[in-house]
């Protein structure tokens, strides 16, 4: 599955970051490695962007570039 | 001896600098850097020059803000790096540090932020940390201006302290290439691990940096190939996987951090699904009115009338004493009213940017980004262009400087295109006085239509250019809602206050002294006897009748407009001396020149046309291209003076 299906409330773990190496780069700097633990918070007024928290800190991104990272949903 | 100041954004870097500075900085040039970072000597330690860099999350190059720090931390014989971190936001911030690290240099750390920790329960063990870091710690709370001494301290020892070892970060192959690399790059100085890490990541800048013979650069690109073999992951993703891992393993050690409900709770209300938008655009007309209206409005009659009263002791001194009455003329009929018709708007732009930087303060800001990112996608900018343009309702200049932000050169120059069109501070004099004029019952309004424009413009050109490439990655921290610090909200607006007395006293000085000289004498170099035989009337007639289309026909209404490219304000300045008005009468005599049409489509030129100098000058640095700037004065005023022509021209068809 990928980021931007997870709700608002779920927890999940990042398995692996894909899309072009500009983004990929960021994203794994913002902490996003793989392991790492999720938790959507919400989405913005209009659906999108979406913010998750990673690494106890808020991070919004795009839903185009959320769908871009795999994750694993934990139940 | 320098300092350099480094942290993420919004970890409160701003404000250490100006708690350490005293707020006496002024803003220096680097060569080889084009940055006007902030610099000023550390008021206890004069010996020590901080400079404060843009906030980055990386040493990696993909945001101009990066490249700038990077580049400075390389070139210029830094004695110590200050690296502020959030101590709230340790395992993030902490990345930097890593980085940091790389680079050898004498390094502290500083945990800000520490009264939020010891409120909320969380704990730090700080000679834990201290011990696996290797690096000296210092905790402040910038805010509440405690731990300075023992900064202070730590500084002092700095060059002395002795290296400690730190726990590694990288591990297995990787710290076995780095050391490989390191060793071939052995002559490159102090820097040598940080270039082998730099290599490792693949990062082009630094391989074109350094200019290895094709002899190394083979060794190097066959270590490589010869590591990539060896790891399940790509490299770049098992470099930041490695120095996260360590941050995760002396985070278990060193930190238990309690989090924090209450920004949660507010962005339940602020980014509401339903609310929130309507929310977001109370708050701006409240900022707006607030500025305009109830707070500065309010004040700057009252400064209006305070300078009237003085302007009426001096004439009334002048006459008792029989001065010369050309003396009376330039003091009387030139400087007070030029310089005094611009002073008395100081409370409505000093409200403007303190308002706007309490939205910045307390976190706000960075939700608007994110609730407006949707709809700026449609004209192809982000959620971040929203807050360079924001900031061009104040001054276009910090507002360009502010797209530094924008991780997209594209999209940069985009925002840089459109910021002119957000109606800066400087021009607000102008509306609110012609409004107050023409447009009475109805002036608030007539002033929200012209912001309004300017924004629509803005969204039609936006459209215009927009592009079909793939969107720019769009990531934004959420910092936690804060009160905004009084001392950082008060030092703003007083240097916000100082900048426009200065501007007041130089710029606007000179331009009155000149509209006043030119108004005054004639081709001969004698007093005119009409204002029609004057210098300034003789050029303003050959330029009227380019202006005739906008029902400007007055040389006096070009004249002004000539010197309003120097500053927007100058408009009034110039307009004031012409009319020979003093500070209260100037609005009644607007009439003589313009109609109510007539000061629409004025009024529209100047929202429209040339930014101001200053602001071009920042833009073609910024840029680095002079055409840039030549592009953006044509094309502006063109476009000001068709868009002004339709006006006036529909207007008369209507009316």
């Amino acid at each position: 599955m990928t980021l931007e299906k997870l709700k608002p409330g779920e927890c999940a773990y990042i398995i692996h970051i894909g899309g072009h190496e500009k983004l990929r780069r960021r994203l794994l700097d913002m902490g996003l490695t793989p392991g790492t633990l999720i938790v959507m918070k919400k989405r913005a007024p209009l659906k999108d962007p979406l913010e998750i928290s990673v690494r106890s800190y808020e991070l919004v991104l795009r839903k185009q570039d959320a769908s871009l990272i795999e994750i694993e949903v934990i139940h | 001896m320098i300092a350099a100041l480094i942290g993420n954004q919004n970890c409160g870097k701003t404000t250490l600098f100006n708690a350490l500075t005293g707020g006496h900085q002024r803003t220096g040039n680097f060569p080889g850097v084009t940055v006007a970072a902030k610099i000023g000597k550390i008021k206890e330690r004069p010996q020590w020059t901080l400079v404060d860099l843009p906030g980055i999350y990386s040493l990696s190059p993909y945001s101009e803000e990066e490249m700038i720090t990077r580049d400075f931390l390389l070139r210029e014989d830094i004695q110590v790096i200050i690296n502020i971190v959030d101590a709230a936001h340790l395992e993030r911030n902490l990345y930097l540090s890593l980085q940091l690290m790389d680079l050898n240099m004498p390094m502290i750390i500083v945990l800000n932020m520490m009264d939020e920790i010891e409120a909320s329960g969380s704990v730090i063990h700080r000679s834990m940390l201290e011990e696996r870091l290797g690096i000296p710690i210092a905790a402040i709370s910038a805010v509440k201006n405690t731990g300075f001494s023992e900064l202070l301290e730590k500084l002092d020892r700095v060059d002395r302290a002795e290296k400690k070892d730190q726990h590694p970060v990288y591990v297995g192959e990787i710290a076995k290439a780095r050391l490989k690399i390191a060793a071939l790059l052995e002559n490159k100085g102090k820097f040598a691990d940080f270039f082998a890490v730099k290599l490792l990541e693949e990062d082009p800048f630094i391989r074109n940096h350094l200019k290895l013979p094709p002899k190394t650069q083979r060794q190097i690109e066959e270590l490589l190939i010869q590591l990539d073999e060896t790891l399940p992951f790509e490299r770049y993703e098992t470099i930041a996987m490695q120095r996260y891992q360590w941050i995760d393993e002396i985070s278990e050690q060193c930190l238990h951090i309690v989090k924090k409900k209450t920004s949660f709770q507010i962005d339940k209300i602020l980014t509401h699904p339903i609310i929130g938008l309507p929310l977001f655009a109370i708050s701006i007309f409240f900022v707006f009115w607030l500025s305009f209206d109830f707070v500065g409005g309010t004040l700057s009659s009252v400064l209006s009338a305070v300078l009237e009263y003085l302007s009426q002791s001096l004439l009334d001194y002048l006459t008792i004493k029989q001065t010369n009455p050309l003396l009376i003329s330039l003091v009387i009929e030139g400087i007070v009213p030029g310089v005094g018709s611009v002073l008395s708007f100081l409370p409505i732009v000093v409200t403007l940017f303190f308002n706007l930087s309490i939205l910045e303060d307390t976190g706000y800001m960075a939700r608007i980004a994110m609730m407006i990112d949707r709809p700026m996608r449609a004209i192809g900018l982000s959620g971040k262009s929203f807050v360079p343009l924001f900031i061009g309702f104040g001054c276009s200049v910090p507002a360009i400087m502010a797209t530094r932000t924008l991780p997209d050169s594209q999209e940069r120059r985009k925002t840089l295109l459109l910021i002119p069109l957000m109606s800066c501070s400087a021009k607000l004099p102008v509306y609110a006085l012609f409004c107050a004029a023409f447009f009475k019952n109805h002036a608030v309004y007539v002033m929200m239509v012209l912001y309004l424009l300017g924004i629509i413009f803005a969204l039609i050109f936006g459209f215009i250019f927009r592009t079909n490439e793939e969107a720019v990655p769009f990531l934004l921290e959420l910092p936690d809602y804060r009160l905004p610090s009084v001392r950082n909200l008060v030092m703003l607006s007083c240097e916000k206050a100082k900048d426009f007395i200065s501007k007041v006293l130089t710029i606007i000085f000179l331009s009155t002294l000149l509209i006043w000289f030119l108004q005054r004498f004639d081709v001969h170099l004698d007093v005119a006897s009409h204002p029609q035989d004057s210098l300034l009337a003789m050029i303003g007639q050959m330029i009227s009748p380019v202006f005739q289309p906008l029902g400007l026909n007055d040389w006096r209404i070009t004249a002004a407009l000539i010197t309003g490219i120097s500053a927007k304000e100058a408009i009034l300045s110039s307009l004031a001396v012409l009319l020979n008005s003093t500070i209260g009468s100037l609005a009644g005599n607007l009439g003589a020149l313009f109609t109510p049409l007539s000061a629409f489509s004025f009024l529209i030129f100047v929202l429209l046309y040339t930014p101001c100098l200053t602001a071009l000058r920042t833009m073609i640095k910024e840029t680095r291209s002079f055409k840039w700037g030549l592009l953006l004065l044509v094309l502006q005023t063109g476009f000001a003076w068709i868009t002004a022509a339709i006006v006036y021209q529909l207007g008369r068809l209507l009316l």
